[in-house]
């Protein structure tokens, strides 16, 4: 072969072309079911528009916003969603790692053993939320109530997910629940990465277990704690399918969150859209922040 | 020092035994109470080994009815349908995409890139207003694509993005033996690089399935035709909302909404695990 090493088959595309063609379906596909929606959703909030009155739009300019603003029911269920997403991913993090840190030995049948640590992560969430029913309510008020009795912890038997004080610290805990693996394993992968060295030269300065973690295993897992923790913060804003199949918002919607609101604004009962996308546009802009955020970290390692 | 040193060695290992048992009793009094007639289940106090064995309300809810008359396997072949179908039309459009910014060279790729990135972030109930009424346009509401293609805004940024991490991965070397072979760029693609990221594949499709056999919220507005919907909302509206809830039913039926998705764990884990901690953190 007299072949250069560099030279293309000359029918062949340029790579301008090739990665226009590779790309072009995905991008056709996110533009038709992510950015033409996002823009419309934006647009709609400018308007007054109901789905059941068969009037049609008419502009309101920033009303559905300054409505929003005065609306006791939209703090009520901001409040409830970092209250609800902050507990939920602060008790994931602090479990998640305590675990990793724990497992971060040698001792036998490993591999199994964090493979069903994982195990909670895959379960549907509408069967976890089953689950927590069952155990924090029914029947006799749930397997939760008898073992914490006998326990001595609690008198009488208490109505977890219908109690107005007890409803999110419940839904809290079955998201925790079925969450917590997702920061575990990517805690653990972490802590797999830190150089042995490093580890060992700090053992031979003389560092106890406390200072080794406190200068060696969490400078090393900043980056990863940072992104972690952004990125299950985003996503669980989302996330509404166990408050949907427990308490539905309520006790006297304690456990009305963002997503749910919206839901329940577009879809049951007035089916106002201006007014729900105004809530849906403002959540978009206070979490992107978080986004831009994200995106910057994964960027410089990738880098 | 060194007994000392086992005994910890020891008390690590029951404490994360027994951490172990009490994460996943959750799991086992599902699985128990499936087992269970009604009468046992209200027992005071609870067994925590059936006393009496029963197979009832797994007969019940697999040729039975539920909630409106639909057998709950129509539910669970609707969800199979949609997950094989988000995981192929996924794999489809991730694969290509993917590929062109790991390794194609063009103008304003990391701009791309972190539009990709974004729109994974974007709240999903806002876009569903409006992709609700232009489905509804399209007549796509209650069938199969109708909600397969909502389910592409939550699985193919993250595809794209996780596969590219796999792609990166392969060393260039390859793709200059290809070139040096003669391959065209389509070629060196599909022959030479696309088979050694099969466990990026695999990662992805079984991300994509988990996360559309789960996936309640879309579901619910997307399929109003009763006999369209899926798992978790036939079951939603099946239990939730009764007087008398069938406890045993309801276990069982979580059971086997489940078992696809331990199946597939107990199987593959190794590839979700990895897929999962390179979309989230790695590069």
């Amino acid at each position: 072969m007299l072949s250069t090493g560099k030279e293309r088959p000359k029918h062949d595309v340029s790579d301008r072309m090739f990665a226009f063609l590779l790309l072009l379906p995905s991008l056709l596909v996110i533009l038709f079911v992510i950015v033409y929606p996002l823009a419309l959703a934006l647009y709609t909030s400018f308007f007054r528009f109901f789905l059941t009155d068969g009037r049609g739009m008419s502009f309101l300019g920033v009303t559905n916003y300054t409505r929003m603003l005065g609306s006791p029911e939209f703090w009520k269920a901001f409040v409830n969603t970092l209250v609800y997403v902050g507990g939920t991913v602060l008790a994931e993090f602090v479990l998640g790692f305590a675990l990793a840190l724990l497992v971060n030995a040698r001792f036998p049948a490993k591999n199994a053993i964090n493979s069903l640590f994982f195990v909670p992560w895959i379960i549907p969430s509408v069967v976890v939320a089953f689950i927590a029913r069952f155990l924090f309510f029914d029947p006799f008020h749930g397997i939760v109530n008898v073992v914490l009795q006998a326990l001595g912890i609690i008198r009488e038997f208490v109505g977890w997910l219908k109690d107005p004080r007890l409803a999110m610290p419940t839904v809290i805990a079955a998201t925790t629940w079925k969450m917590m693996p997702f920061m575990f394993v990517i805690l653990y992968a972490g802590l797999q990465a830190i150089p042995v060295e490093e580890i060992e030269a700090a053992t031979i300065d003389g560092a106890n277990a406390f200072q080794r973690f406190r200068h060696v295993t969490l400078p090393n897992l900043r980056e990863i704690i940072t992104l972690a923790t952004i990125l299950e913060f985003v996503w669980q804003f989302q996330y509404l399918t166990i408050i949907f199949t427990t308490t539905r918002g309520g006790p006297i919607d304690k456990t009305l969150t963002l997503p749910l609101l919206i839901y329940r604004v577009s879809f049951m009962g007035s089916l106002n859209m201006g007014f729900s996308s105004a809530l849906g546009v403002f959540w978009l802009v206070f979490l992107l922040g978080f986004s831009v955020l994200y995106v910057r970290l994964v960027g410089r390692r990738e880098a | 020092m060194k007994p000392r040193r086992r005994a910890l060695k020891t008390l690590r290992f029951a404490l994360i035994l027994a951490l172990l048992v009490l994460y996943l009793a959750p799991l086992y009094w599902m699985i128990s109470t499936s087992f269970k007639h009604q009468p046992e289940i209200f027992r005071m106090p609870p067994t925590l080994v059936p006393a009496a064995f029963t197979l009832d309300n797994y007969a019940a809810i697999l040729t039975g009815t539920l909630a409106s008359a639909i057998p709950f396997l129509v539910y669970f072949r609707n969800s199979l349908v949609v997950a094989l179908g988000t995981v192929f039309a996924t794999l489809v459009l991730a694969a290509p995409a993917s590929y062109a910014f790991s390794r194609v060279p063009f103008r304003g790729k990391r701009r791309l890139i972190y539009f990709v990135l974004v729109s994974q972030m974007l709240p999903v109930v806002l876009i569903l207003i409006p992709l609700y009424r232009t489905l509804q346009r399209v007549r796509l509401l209650s069938t199969y694509p109708g909600l397969i293609l909502p389910y592409l805004m939550l699985t193919l940024p993250f595809s794209i993005w996780m596969l590219k991490g796999y792609f990166d991965t392969i060393p260039r070397e390859l793709d200059e033996a290809a070139k040096v072979d003669g391959c065209t760029k389509l070629q060196a693609m599909l022959r030479v690089i696309l088979p050694n990221v099969k466990p990026g594949l695999t990662a992805t499709a079984i991300v994509t399935f988990i996360m559309a056999w789960d996936e309640f919220i879309i579901a619910l507005t997307i399929m109003d035709k009763n006999a369209m919907r899926t798992l978790p909302v036939g079951m939603m509206q099946s239990f939730v909302g009764e007087f008398s809830i069938k406890w045993g039913e309801m276990m069982a039926a979580s059971v086997v909404t489940a078992i696809p998705v331990v199946l597939i764990f107990v199987f593959l884990s190794r590839y979700l695990i990895g897929g999962l901690i390179a979309g989230a953190v790695k590069g």
